[in-house]
């Protein structure tokens, strides 16, 4: 018997599992694939390349209400909003949106519990798709960044592309539930047996983790300015990030009836860290998009220990005035001999 | 209830300190969080006038005031316009505390001196306090407090209480051309004040908050007057959403003001990137 899954072996699975879960994956759209319920098997991209947008808003929603308030009531009144955490499967994630799942839970859970990201995620059945080859040769660059294109350790099944088909293993308790009843046998895992060889797909001309370390002492040089002169401040890049968890917090009512809401955020926004008073720390656009390299390359690993990109190549491809990050850490890879600055 | 929801608070007094600012008096409507609210000096909260949002700052009360705590707020932006609205008897949002403290139990036995400016008083007026109300277990409290006019002092009432205790020595001075015919105090800028009283640092701590300008011209003249960059202590404030280290933007450096702040000694800023940008 062929232990390979077919796509047909794949919808049979999916099907089983759509009778229990809301199933969230890559449809085709003229637009190109975006993520989004499924009713159907069939509905399913299973070969997409990469979706604009990563699947992050499914963890984290682009907008959400955190709660309802009623002062005019007597007595006054906050009302939560339930926490919209269907027991979901994200279907067909690639290693670089994993891997960006993991930044997330790195911050959510930080001391303080995200209660509405972690009832998402906790209801979330993570299976990763690994690339045989690079969805954008171009840009991506995931395994300059230290993710596996092959392999996706935080998921909880793993879909690996094989010749003529598919190998399939559960990574956790969860992911072995559900495969009960698989149409076909598992790969044994996550023992190394069943691990693919790491994948070549996503490997740039880049060692990110050299550029990363080059980046400490660079922090007031000059090139910052023209690193950033492309830079219009649209957020673009934070938008499709899988890894970009900043958000603002806003009242959408008036002083008596409203909600409290959660939209995303971008440190590429000029008013992201105006204060009241008029006074912007990052009043120039050089600063703010220096704080985003800073944050992903240099803050964020210091705190959890990995870095907050995962080299999925969107943002290269998304921005409209053509700014590259791989250019970027190339930069700082070649010339690391920093001149002045704190870090 | 959720890290986001706030506690409503009822205003039960308010006090006008300045044109523009004012203080809330605020009690917790539940009265399970009368009971169980407690907080350490130096720590912040996020008040919510609904409608506007949030705003953040620190408790400008003491933990030693059991039944209530104080907000203190200059108007300058939508929240603070619409908090500078409410009366007695109105209901605002409330969740903290968040953030780091004032570390008392090491100042204990210490001299403490207090140079600040401005509307940066009501952030040191909850360590002031808390440090007053045990004041056996401190040496010296020493204040210097300046305003750009005699009009712009806060806790007006508090300032006469502190000049009056044998036990607190205070100056205070306001921008030249601010003060008033019958104005008692020193005319002059913070930094100014503070090099011609010149108090002896020894193993004390200097507690320094203020506008950018009054800090930077203040920390030579502390320099001079020997404390260690360790030995001088301030407490940031940046604009923040979540107050939890999530929503991403108070960070100086690697450094975020919301959980490992908004206390932080000089020391500890020197490894920060703290020019006018970061």
């Amino acid at each position: 018997m062929d232990l390979r899954w077919t796509v047909d072996d794949l919808k049979t699975w999916t099907s089983a599992l759509l009778r229990e879960r809301r199933i969230v994956a890559p449809v085709v759209t003229p637009a190109g694939p975006v993520w989004a319920p499924v009713r159907d098997a069939g509905e399913v991209a299973w070969d997409y390349g990469r979706t604009a947008v990563s699947p992050r808003e499914w963890l984290l929603p682009r907008h959400e209400t955190l709660f309802a308030y009623d002062l005019a009531a007597n007595p006054p009144q906050l009302v939560e909003a339930p926490l919209d955490a269907p027991p979901t499967v994200l279907l067909l994630v690639h290693p670089c949106d994993v891997a960006g799942v993991r930044a997330l839970d790195a911050v959510m859970r930080w001391d303080y519990v995200d209660e509405p990201f972690e009832a998402r995620r906790a209801g979330t059945l993570l299976v990763a798709l690994g690339c045989a080859t690079a969805p954008s040769p171009e840009s991506c660059f995931c395994a300059a960044a230290g993710v596996d294109p092959a392999w996706a350790p935080k998921a909880d099944v793993m879909i690996s592309p094989v010749e003529g088909g598919y190998t399939v293993c559960a990574l956790t308790a969860a992911g072995e539930a559900s495969l009960e009843g698989a149409p076909k046998p598992l790969t044994a895992a996550p023992a190394d047996a069943g691990r693919p060889a790491p994948g070549k797909a996503g490997t740039l001309a880049l060692d990110v983790a050299a550029a990363a370390a080059a980046l400490r002492g660079r922090f007031d040089d000059p090139v910052w300015e023209s690193l950033s002169d492309a830079c219009v401040g649209c957020g673009t890049c934070a938008y499709v990030c899988p890894s970009c968890h900043c958000f603002d917090v806003v009242d959408e009512g008036d002083w008596r009836r409203g909600e409290r809401v959660r939209n995303w955020d971008a440190c590429a926004f000029d008013h992201f860290t105006a204060h009241a008073s008029g006074h912007n720390p990052r009043p120039r656009q050089s600063l703010r998009y220096r704080q985003r390299i800073y944050h992903k390359f240099v803050y964020y690993p210091e705190k959890f220990g990995h870095l907050l990109c995962t080299g999925c190549g969107r943002c290269v491809d998304a921005c409209p005035a053509g700014m590259d990050l791989v250019e970027v850490l190339q930069v700082f890879e070649a010339a690391p001999a920093g001149q002045g600055g704190a870090r | 209830m959720r890290l986001y929801t706030p506690h409503l608070m009822e205003i039960f007094e308010t006090r006008q300190e300045t044109p523009d600012v004012k203080t809330l008096k605020l009690r917790f409507v539940e009265p399970q969080m009368r009971e169980s609210f407690s907080f350490l000096a130096g720590q912040f909260g996020l008040y919510s006038a609904f409608g506007e949002g949030e705003s953040t700052f620190c408790i400008a009360s003491p933990p030693t005031w059991k039944d209530h705590i104080e907000c203190t707020f200059r108007a300058v932006g939508k929240v603070t316009e619409v908090l500078r609205r409410k009366e007695a008897g109105d209901v605002i949002g409330f969740r903290g505390p968040y953030g780091n403290h004032f570390p008392l139990e090491e100042y204990r036995g210490k001299d403490l001196l207090f140079v600040v400016g401005g509307i940066a008083l009501p952030p040191l007026r909850c360590l002031i306090w808390n440090v007053l109300d045990r004041r056996d277990e401190f040496g010296a409290v020493r204040i210097v407090y300046g305003a750009r006019s005699v009009a712009d002092l806060v806790y007006k009432h508090e300032l006469d209480d502190w000049a009056a205790r044998s036990d607190v020595e205070l100056v205070t001075t306001v921008d030249p051309g601010g003060e008033t015919p019958d104005w008692k105090g020193g005319i002059g800028f913070v930094p100014t004040a503070l090099e011609q009283y010149a108090p002896p640092s020894g193993n004390g701590l200097a507690f320094v908050c203020g506008p950018p300008i009054m800090i930077k011209f203040s920390m030579p003249v502390l320099d001079k007057l020997g404390f260690a960059p360790g030995q001088i202590v301030t407490t940031l404030e940046n604009r923040m959403k979540c107050g939890v280290g999530k929503c991403g933007r108070c960070n100086i450096g690697g450094t975020y003001v919301c959980k490992e702040g908004p206390v932080f000694t000089a020391r500890e800023l020197e490894a920060l990137p703290m020019g006018s940008d970061y």
